[in-house]
């Protein structure tokens, strides 16, 4: 039972995201209805003793939210979920004993791509149109890394876009919110097979640069820097952070990815998880491999 | 020249070495010229035995990379990964 009435007007649920269980109360059963719809990946049976518990409380300016060591407030009502979102995200986030890299991921066959990039950056739009491709969605957020494998860990978190980001990809955007939230499967997503290995592959670095899209092989070792730059929790523990980011970028390739558009940028992209048609000669196909 | 500065982690990958340090959450990226003269830096060689040794492994006069070793030094120094 993920969702209970806990009383005539509001609904609690249970969640289990990167290894944190929540217990979010007071919902509206609007905003819990919606909730259950974007984070449906997280929810998990009723927890006695959940690790935090996130409370929605109307008032008469709008709505607040408490928990996790954050209070959130607002006053319209369509922003309520978005933030009670975001605050389940933040806190998991910060609570997670996974090796979290800020970064968009998708994924083939188990082979994992993921460019790590700062917010605004474009990784969600990025990660969007390779959805819209047929990659399977692990994160529009984070590169969560098991410390014990190196394996990837999804973190299938709703896609958050901004209004010309979801035009370009042709989504609704019918809400007046400045940042949109879609479950991954209304950008037609798959999901990573379960039982197979999820495993770094490919690390790109965005650059936004006018004309057609282009990508350009790096030295693995600068990704050592750019994946400690974008993480949220290396500092935990440094130098098993600095080792385990040399053992996943060692057998991945590191690519430089130009582009303006990012739904031509998604389909070079494309290109690296999903392997040539031996009988195809390869035209058409635009990898540039150099080594500088 | 050096030794490495204490807690300096290292990582080589391919012939490129990463320098972390924990202690101000820096990390250097040295090309393949720039891991060789970290290589040296063990406070074991001066400078210009560094570049002596680097020019007769690249086969050039020192002079020429005498520049690129001061340099590579100087940047271990500056993001405090020597000593």
């Amino acid at each position: 039972v993920n969702v209970a009435a806990a009383s005539g007007h509001e609904a609690e649920m249970s969640l289990s995201v990167l290894g944190t269980t929540f217990v979010v109360q007071g919902l509206t059963p609007a905003d819990a209805a919606r909730t259950q719809t974007l984070l449906a990946p997280f929810l998990t049976h009723a927890t006695t003793e959940p690790d935090v518990v996130v409370r929605q409380d109307a008032n008469e300016a709008g709505w607040t939210l408490s928990g996790g060591g954050e209070t959130v407030s607002g006053g319209s009502r369509v922003s309520a979920v978005p933030a009670l979102v975001a605050v389940v995200n933040r806190v998991a986030l910060k609570r997670t004993a996974l090796l979290a890299v800020h970064a968009g991921v998708v994924s083939r066959g188990g082979a994992v791509l993921a460019f790590p990039c700062p917010s605004g950056g474009g990784k969600s739009t990025l990660t969007g149109a390779l959805l819209q491709r047929g990659a399977e969605y692990v994160s529009d957020e984070a590169l969560c890394i098991d410390r014990a494998t190196g394996d990837v860990v999804a973190y299938p978190k709703p896609v958050a876009l901004s209004t010309w980001s979801a035009s370009r990809l042709g989504l609704e955007t019918s809400t007046q919110e400045p940042e949109l939230l879609y479950p991954a499967g209304d950008l037609g997503a798959a999901v990573p097979e379960a039982g197979v290995p999820l495993r770094l592959r490919h690390i790109l670095r965005l650059e936004r640069r006018e004309g057609e899209p282009r990508l350009t092989s790096l030295p693995s070792s600068v990704a050592v820097a750019q994946l400690l730059r974008h993480s949220f929790n290396h500092f935990h523990e440094p130098r098993g952070s600095f080792e385990l980011i040399g053992q996943v970028v060692r057998p991945a390739a590191v690519w430089l990815l130009e582009y303006d558009d990012p739904v031509e940028g998604a389909a070079l992209v494309d290109e690296l998880l999903t392997p040539a048609d031996p009988g195809s000669s390869g035209e058409g196909r635009h990898l540039v491999e150099e080594t500088p | 020249v050096g030794p490495p500065a204490p807690g300096v982690e290292e990582m080589e990958i391919g012939d490129e070495i990463s320098l972390y340090n924990p202690a101000t959450d820096q990390v250097l990226v040295l090309n393949a010229t720039a891991s060789d003269v970290w290589r040296l830096s063990d406070g074991e060689h001066t400078l210009e035995e560094i570049v002596s040794k680097l020019a007769s492994a690249y086969a050039v006069d020192a002079d020429t990379v005498h520049a690129d070793v001061g340099a590579a030094v100087a940047s271990f120094r500056e993001a405090g990964f020597l000593q």
